[in-house]
């Protein structure tokens, strides 16, 4: 019977799938990440995937933006991740993971072959990559950090994907665009993270 | 006053009573002193360890430096502050001397922390000491947890870098009292503070903790919460948290409310206890005075001033029965700080608190007093005819006094609930209940008497006798009923409720308590860490599934939009609350795991067919359900990276925190959640020191991405509060237990020597002596026996009621109690009867020749 | 002989104080006879009256009644004896106060395991002249009343000695009057031995014979 289960749970959600990603010649863009991504500490739509899809509005251009951000994740995540939305067939997916990796002082092997086996998987579908970087705070050291930049830098450079360097680029230690908390972004954060990061996304569709 | 003697005379005269009725008051007031003690001497002791957990009674602490302005408000806003320290925790990447590197906690402290409990370190000739912070502060040298002595392959006195500086490793540090604010995802190093900035790892762009702790030993815990709300109100910037060393051990702050609030039943319990005894005392000694009272009416003594003597009498007798049990404080205080230091698990206090002194006279004066009240009353309208008349007996008439006498006693029990349970509800539940059980128990009482009198027994004299009288006596019998019977109730509602929380409190055994969980494990890595932990000959518990969903809507409305009947108490976190992004973590399981009970609805027993037509169903948390404000029926909508699931809750379940064990609020039927992305998390159980690291190795390199949460400290740390909590209820429940079967003895006895002229009738009659004997041991046994069931059934209704609304606990029944204080009462009656009856029969019969 | 005494001697010491209450009586009451024991008060007419009845125990001497030497029986044989040949009336009546009239003249047939307990009760009160008063209690009951019921409990066993404590001396004249005479009426025609205590002079000359005492001794 316990084989059968995650079957039949398949056929469920497969029942699902196509009510929720209904018109198949829209364009869709998932964004896959951690608390940055799903906006921790502020309301959904004040997130910078939702301010993305609300200037796609604007311009009149339909996109579907599915925010699959996840409090919490690690890199580990990504190729499970990566699979189970490649079953809805977007046209872009926006990799930010890694920072809690960093965050806890994980081998940082093991986040790049992480991240690698995800990119692999979406561009094997012929799906676009976009691949944010992120950093870690001051605090862990410079040495740390460097190598967990690179990490990034050389992922983007071997797989040819659409990088941003860094995410919270001109965001990150700014007391007035984070909540108390120093690591999250507030709404304002969110705002110049999607006013940094929508040129590149829409230039890419 | 000058006829005061005579009413002195009246009580020496009447010596059994008096000394019954001190001795009942006195021992209520004793267990109540008993227990007063015992409720500082643990608050007092809870109080310190959560002021050593944090290492000062008052903390800020924010994600930037604090300001001078802002330092300078809070020193100004107390005078009480005696001392402040600064201190500064950041999580950083060291290296050891062999290039390996680690997080680590950084804590760096100055000279002043931590103002309660130490830190112990192991020096390099592994003797071990509490530990300087001015040596921290002197050179640059670190002390770090035992773990990291290995991850970071380092040996005493030898360097590691922390950021940019080197630091020798001076001691391993082996007991940390001032764990502290933040449950660490990392092991601990601590440095001076004025080596910190050394580092270079406090820059821009740093996420650091920055804190200033104050010392205030004068003020109490209302005071510290009064001083840190203005202190919040002063300083409104919304990244600087404020807490109060109470704050800081929410865990030990709860069961410290479930401690008190059961403190202060067992201290209302006992007060009742020793009401209902002096009430019947009292009752039956006014019966034998109205010969007296009629005297003094014919005299020429006002019915007005008889009944003002009558209370001074109460007055003198709770003076004395206070005094007695004020000295009892005085004298238990030594005895039990001499003998109990192992068996008490706290620290009993050196001196009554003169609260308790004054407390303790106006309790056993005011209490006396208002006892006799309403029995006072029926002496109004008593003649001094009554001499004249041939009656041998005279009642009390109950008269519209009598019941409005009744009130200011029933405030003053209802005020005194309120009071010592430190609620409203509690105090208030508990007076109702208590007189609803006593108008039940004289229905009941009634009823059996009806049944009785319809009786009839030929064969045995004495039982038939007994069958009868128990109908004749009403008021005697209904009185001794509801003696015995609430007497019971009491006796048996504190192991009762005490059996409940004992229940909450329980802990699995050593073995299945969690030693750390590990979060985060893919679905591919399980069968891994599988392998390691069977290599290790450990099981791993609770491993769970863990998906992440957003809470879209709840019956099919918007979340967002839907009033959240969390308490809110400012503005700030009104904001926070609305903008929370609903994001939760699902699980997925059959039944029920370890821990977890169901609360209301049906167990999950099947996975999910989706041929059946009907929504998944979801199991919730108790207390997640009422923040929420959803119920049983209520569809839930899940957004899970895209795709959205609806499910139906169809149970509502409680989970039994002290298994330590981690939880869900929301679990799905299985057969749904599968295939959706998750992570696992797991938690392995205790298990030895050097196990542990090497397990906790294995497992970092081989499932890297794993985070791994030491609670082995914590969960040590609140298992040793549990556990001083379980010996303390036990040995008030004993006190309680005492005091109840004194209040049973001096009923049964008082109310054996009432008989005494009616023994010797049935003597001269020519009654054989067993006869007599087995009439009133047949008479006592039935009516105690029979209201002490009914006590206890009673009990069992209203201990059910308490553990339900105050504790919220799962009500456990608890037959041991009931069945042994049961037995006692059998016991207790017939040795009573028995001793007491002996005591007449063997007195001549010629005493009723008498000629007075 | 009905009851006879040998040097029937009581001492109550009060302190280093020797109170002979009762000192050397010797007496004989034959059957069917009645006897008035007077005195004033404290001169040892109730100590007497106890003694005799079994309710006390003597100091020295030895008492014989009908036939038997009760003088060293313990409580529990007295009390047995007593149930079969002894009925004692008090000055107050001791009725028991939760009993009605009924049964209370009921309790001492029940403790000596009569049979038809309920008949011959309700004879004796009819005796008394209180059948109509049965179910009362006995203070729903006037004290002349109450004195009836505890004489019709005195006698219901029929046994052969009475011994009466003052039996009027709570009650007005009239109603003692009554009283007395019932009980003088009841000894006779039942040929019962009456030992009867008062300082009534007139009641005691209505007895047979009379015996005064003063100090314990029979003057």
């Amino acid at each position: 019977m316990c084989l059968f289960r995650p079957m039949r749970a398949l056929i469920y959600l497969l029942v699902l799938i196509p009510l929720n990603l209904s018109a198949n010649n829209l364009k869709q863009i998932v964004f896959i990440g951690d608390s940055l991504t799903e906006g921790y500490g502020i309301p959904q739509e004040k997130s910078f995937p939702s301010i993305i899809s609300s200037k796609f509005k604007n311009k009149k251009i339909k996109v579907k933006i599915t925010n699959a951000g996840s409090s919490g994740s690690t890199s580990a995540s990504a190729p499970g991740r990566v699979k189970w939305i490649l079953k809805s067939n977007p046209n872009i997916v926006f990799i930010a993971l890694g920072g809690n990796d960093g965050l806890r002082g994980i081998n940082l092997q093991a986040t790049e072959n992480n991240l690698q086996q995800a990119i692999t998987l979406a561009l094997n579908r012929k799906i676009k990559v976009i691949l944010a970087g992120v950093r870690i705070p001051t605090n862990y050291g410079p040495k740390y950090r460097k190598q967990f930049e690179n990490i990034y830098i050389s992922l983007a450079k071997k797989n040819n994907v659409t990088f941003i360097p860094y995410i919270l680029k001109g965001v990150a230690g700014i007391k007035s665009l984070n909540l108390p908390d120093q690591i999250h972004p507030n709404e304002k954060g969110h705002q110049v993270i999607a006013d940094n990061i929508f040129p590149i996304i829409e230039k890419l569709l | 006053m000058k006829l005061l003697k005579y009413f002195i005379f009246q009580l020496l005269n009447n010596k059994s009573f008096t000394i019954l009725f001190i001795l009942n008051l006195s021992f209520g007031l004793s267990s109540f002193v008993t227990l007063d003690i015992f409720k500082h001497s643990i608050n007092k002791s809870i109080k310190k360890r959560s002021k050593v957990f944090l290492g000062a009674d008052l903390g800020v602490s924010a994600r930037r430096a604090i300001t001078k302005e802002e330092s300078n408000l809070i020193s100004e806003a107390s005078t009480e502050i005696h001392s402040s320290t600064k201190l500064i925790e950041v999580f950083s990447m060291v290296v050891g001397p062999n290039e390996q590197s680690k997080l680590v906690q950084i804590k760096a402290v100055d000279n002043n922390f931590p103002f309660y409990g130490q830190i112990e370190i192991k020096d390099k000739n592994n003797s071990i000491s509490n530990g300087q912070i001015k040596t921290l502060n002197n050179k640059k040298i670190a002390w770090l947890y035992p773990e990291l002595i290995a991850q970071l392959n380092v040996r005493i006195g030898e360097n590691i870098k922390v950021g940019n500086t080197s630091f020798t490793v001076q001691a391993i540090i082996t007991n940390d009292n001032a764990e502290g604010v933040s449950t660490s995802m990392a092991p601990r190093l601590y440095i001076g503070y004025d080596h910190i900035q050394d580092t270079g790892l406090l820059q821009f762009g740093s996420v650091v903790w920055y804190s200033q702790l104050y010392h205030l030993p004068r003020l109490n815990d209302l005071e510290l919460n009064n001083l840190k709300i203005s202190l919040k109100k002063q300083i409104p910037s919304t990244d600087l948290k404020f807490y109060t060393h109470e704050s800081v051990s929410e865990q030990s702050s709860r069961l410290l409310k479930y401690l008190n609030d059961f403190l202060g039943l067992v201290a209302i319990a006992a007060l009742f206890l020793a009401a209902i005894g002096g009430a019947f005392l009292f009752r039956s000694y006014l019966n034998k005075q109205i010969h007296i009272f009629g005297i003094f009416l014919s005299l020429g003594m006002t019915l007005k001033s008889i009944m003002l003597y009558q209370a001074v009498q109460l007055l003198i007798l709770g003076l004395i029965g206070s005094s007695i049990s004020i000295l009892f404080g005085y004298l238990l205080i030594p005895i039990l700080n001499s003998i109990t230091a192992d068996l008490i698990p706290f620290t009993i206090i050196k001196q009554l608190e003169p609260n308790t002194i004054i407390l303790i006279l106006l309790l056993g004066c005011a209490g006396a007093l208002l006892i006799g009240l309403p029995l006072i009353t029926q002496l109004i309208g008593l003649k001094p005819n009554l001499l004249f008349s041939s009656k041998t007996q005279n009642n009390l008439n109950r008269n519209k006094w009598f019941w409005l006498s009744l009130i200011p006693g029933f405030l003053f029990l209802w005020s005194l609930s309120i009071w010592q349970s430190h609620s409203f509800k509690t105090g208030t539940l508990f007076t109702i209940l208590f007189l609803a059980s006593g108008l039940l128990l004289s229905i009941l009482a009634a009823l059996f008497m009806y049944f009785i009198s319809k009786i009839k027994i030929k064969k045995y004299l004495g039982l038939q006798w007994a069958i009868r009288d128990i109908s004749r006596f009403k008021i005697t019998s209904i009185s001794i009923f509801l003696s015995i019977g609430l007497g019971m109730l009491l006796l048996n509602l504190i192991p009762q409720i005490k059996a409940s929380i004992n229940y909450e409190l329980t802990m699995p055994h050593d073995s299945k308590l969690p030693s750390f969980f590990i979060f985060d494990i893919q679905e591919e890595q399980l069968s891994t860490l599988k392998k390691i932990s069977s290599h290790f000959d450990i099981t791993l518990q609770q491993t769970s599934p863990m998906v992440r969903a957003r809470l879209k809507t709840i019956n099919y409305q918007n979340y967002s939009e839907l009033q959240i009947t969390e308490s809110v108490s400012t503005r700030e976190q009104e904001r926070q609350q609305r903008s929370r992004n609903r994001g939760y973590n699902l699980s997925y399981r059959l039944g029920l795991g370890t821990g977890e009970s169901l609360h209301k609805g049906k167990l999950i027993n099947s996975s999910f067919d989706e041929n059946s037509g009907k929504l998944p169903e979801i199991s919730v948390e108790k207390r997640f359900a009422a923040r929420l404000g959803i119920k049983i029926n209520d569809v839930l909508e899940f957004d899970i990276q895209g795709v959205s699931i609806k499910g139906k809750i169809v149970n509502i379940r409680k989970v039994k925190w002290t298994t330590f064990q981690p939880n869900f609020f929301i679990q799905f039927q299985p057969g749904v959640l599968e295939i959706a992305p998750k992570t696992y998390l797991s938690s392995v159980p205790k298990i030895s020191n050097t196990m542990k690291n090497e397990l906790q190795n294995k497992i970092v390199k081989a499932i890297p991405n794993a985070s791994i949460i030491d609670v082995s400290r914590l969960v040590k740390k609140l298992k040793d509060i549990i556990e001083q909590m379980g010996l303390a209820l036990q040995f008030m429940t004993i006190i309680c237990l005492i005091a109840g079967f004194l209040v049973l003895f001096s009923i049964a006895n008082y109310q054996a020597r009432q008989r005494s002229s009616d023994i010797a009738i049935l003597k001269v009659l020519g009654s054989s002596f067993t006869t007599i004997r087995s009439y009133f041991l047949w008479m006592f046994t039935l009516l105690s026996i029979l209201s002490g069931l009914f006590g206890i059934s009673i009990c069992f209704i209203f201990s059910y009621i308490i553990s339900k609304l105050l504790f919220d606990s799962k009500w456990v029944f608890d037959i041991y109690t009931p069945a042994l204080s049961l037995i006692g009462l059998l016991i207790i009656s017939i040795l009573i009867t028995f001793i007491a009856i002996n005591q007449f029969l063997n007195t001549k019969a010629s005493s009723l020749l008498d000629n007075e | 002989m009905t009851i006879q005494t040998n040097n029937l001697t009581k001492v109550f010491t009060q302190g280093s104080k020797k109170i002979y209450a009762v000192n050397n009586i010797n007496l004989s009451i034959s059957k069917g006879e009645s006897i008035a024991i007077t005195g004033k008060s404290g001169s040892g007419k109730t100590t007497l009256l106890s003694l005799l009845a079994g309710l006390d125990s003597c100091t020295s001497g030895e008492i014989n009644i009908l036939h038997k030497n009760i003088t060293h029986m313990n409580e529990k044989d007295l009390a047995k004896f007593r149930a079969n040949n002894i009925g004692i009336i008090f000055q107050k009546f001791h009725l028991l106060p939760h009993l009605t009239a009924l049964e209370n003249v009921t309790l001492p047939l029940e403790i000596s395991n009569s049979s038809n307990v309920l008949n011959k009760a309700k004879e004796a009160l009819d005796l008394v002249g209180l059948s109509d008063r049965l179910g009362h209690l006995p203070r729903q009951l006037s004290g002349g009343e109450n004195q009836r019921v505890a004489i019709a409990r005195a006698i219901v066993n029929k046994p052969p000695i009475l011994f009466a404590d003052e039996p009027s001396g709570n009650l007005d004249q009239e109603t003692g009057e009554q009283v007395m005479d019932l009980i003088f009426q009841l000894t006779q025609s039942i040929n019962m031995s009456l030992v009867l205590v008062t300082h009534d002079q007139p009641l005691a000359m209505k007895c047979q014979r009379q015996v005064t005492i003063s100090n314990g001794l029979i003057d």
